[in-house]
């Protein structure tokens, strides 16, 4: 743009609106100053997503889930032998109940049934399904809710476990940091093993929660770090790693929009009677020529 | 990835309850002859199903290797056709009207299963309908129960996994070389690409401020 006589009040107007309407638009300029500050924001969860995904790959699923000392124990065949009660009353009050599962919890029936309660919200509140069903169970030899002892997790906890640790201790939990999803309440029964293995045993079915060891703490910070949510909760559908996947999506399409600028303008080809090439191609003639050729 | 929602990846609205709710549920009294009768099984499911055009109370039986029907009042072993398959999945299939079925086959052998399914579920029957997600139902052989249900989105979905993870054949290890290596890569150049600006921006204002 010509200079212009700020004296000249009429033409220095006309310039002025001139420059703001350019500046209010979109140009390259604007884009690669907006890539390189989005390059510096982005570089850090770059750098996590990066270093947590080397550390999953690394140490594969089994020590990601701290299953190195699990072990699925089979189900047992049913064997009702003393007193064996369906609880009707109970059951009816649920709702519609769609499956109604007889299975053994080490050496005693349970009944885990699967029910509908959207007619029926005041009664029996039970565990909820990911397809919008819950679930309650009971026991069979008494015909009340199920509800697993000290001494029956245990057992439970000793099943599952293939290590060679002694068992340690057990505890009662409410909820626990290990296990960030889980409602709980349930027991901790803890191994002595070089992995300091821990097994989480639900108070509601019986049922073997998790393994976890000396690792998991560090694993559940690399998912809270490589999920962006620092919840615990593991959802990958949350606010942040939106933002931050549209926001890198942006900046490589903008990368590429740059490279293939600069792959226009010369900075790939070695000729001097392009633009990008003209610094280079004056510093070789320096050298090849010397100083008297410069000019 | 990260826009598609979980849940609907894994496609629960595509589906609902086709069993019936219980109303005799006084049969689960049949549970310790049942367990004289079949002496090896592990677990016993009272259900009202859908069999041979009408609903029927029957007990999913589940041993160790097998799982089978059988009849709640009798206890013989019910088997399911081709027919009783087809009016499941329309019962099961959520939106209305319900489209037609576009394919329907019963894959027995493990080798033979769709990469989209666990291997393991097989035998299976295989629902597909003729809607705009092509949504399919994967029935177990022998009981009719859902096992999953994939759709359009989760097969995108599931090509998405595999570029993730970088594993190209069975989409499921997720320490394969190829990640090590661009893992290594990226954090390279990350690195290298933080020291520069540190140098261009950070070192030159600095060494300069030195020298004034």
């Amino acid at each position: 743009m010509a200079r212009v006589n700020p004296l000249d009040r009429e033409k220095y107007e006309q310039a002025k609106q001139r420059a703001n309407r350019k500046s209010s638009g979109w140009s390259m300029s604007r884009m690669i100053r907006l890539h390189r500050i989005a390059g510096l924001i982005l570089v850090v969860q770059l750098l996590i997503w990066t270093v947590t995904g080397f550390y999953f790959s690394f140490m594969g699923r089994e020590a990601l889930n701290a299953q190195q000392n699990y072990h699925a124990a089979p189900d047992r065949v049913l064997a009702i032998q003393g007193r064996y009660i369906v609880p009707l009353r109970q059951l009816s009050q649920l709702g519609d109940v769609y499956e109604i599962n007889v299975r053994m919890r080490d050496e005693l029936p349970q009944f885990a049934v699967v029910y509908d309660s959207a007619h029926r919200p005041r009664h029996e509140v039970g565990r909820s399904r990911g397809d919008g069903l819950q679930q309650a169970w009971f026991d069979a030899e008494t015909g009340q809710r199920w509800n697993t002892g000290a001494v029956l997790a245990q057992r439970l906890a000793v099943d599952s476990y293939l290590g060679s640790g002694m068992f340690n201790r057990i505890t009662d939990v409410r909820r626990s940091h290990d296990l960030p999803r889980w409602p709980g309440p349930g027991f901790r029964i803890d191994f002595a093993d070089r992995l300091q293995t821990r097994v989480y045993i639900d108070q509601v079915n019986g049922d073997v929660v998790a393994h976890r060891n000396k690792h998991s703490g560090l694993t559940e910070l690399m998912y809270k770090l490589h999920f962006m949510d620092y919840s615990g909760q593991r959802n990958f559908n949350n606010v942040f790693i939106i933002a931050a996947g549209l926001f890198s999506l942006w900046f490589v399409l903008t990368g590429i929009i740059m490279i293939i600028r600069i792959g226009r303008q010369g900075g790939f080809v070695a000729r001097a009677g392009l633009q990008y090439n003209a610094s280079l191609f004056k510093r070789l003639r320096t050298r090849l020529f010397g100083a008297s050729h410069k000019n | 990835m990260v826009i598609l929602q979980l849940p609907y990846i894994h496609g629960h609205h595509l589906s609902q309850q086709a069993d019936q709710p219980l109303s005799q549920m006084e049969l689960l009294e049949q549970v310790p002859k049942l367990q004289t009768r079949y002496p090896e099984a592990t677990q016993a499911a009272l259900v009202r199903r859908f069999i041979d055009g009408d609903f029927r109370y029957v007990f999913r039986v589940r041993t160790q290797d097998t799982r089978f029907l059988v009849n709640a009042f009798d206890l013989e072993i019910v088997s399911l056709s081709a027919d009783d398959v087809r009016h499941i999945a329309d019962l099961t299939y959520a939106d209305s009207p319900v489209p037609k079925i576009h394919a329907k086959e019963l894959i027995l052998d493990a080798a033979e299963m769709p990469q989209e399914v666990n291997p393991a579920h097989a035998p299976v029957w295989r629902v597909e309908f003729a809607d705009a997600r092509k949504t399919t139902f994967y029935f177990a052989a022998e009981t009719g129960d859902l096992l999953t249900q994939r759709h359009q989105a989760w097969r995108v979905f599931d090509v998405m996994w595999m570029l993730h993870i970088m594993d190209y054949t069975d989409r499921h290890r997720i320490s394969t070389p190829w990640l090590y290596a661009f893992t290594v890569l990226t954090f390279f150049i990350a690195i290298t690409g933080l020291w520069l600006l540190l140098q261009r921006h950070v070192l030159k204002l600095w060494r300069r401020s030195w020298r004034a």
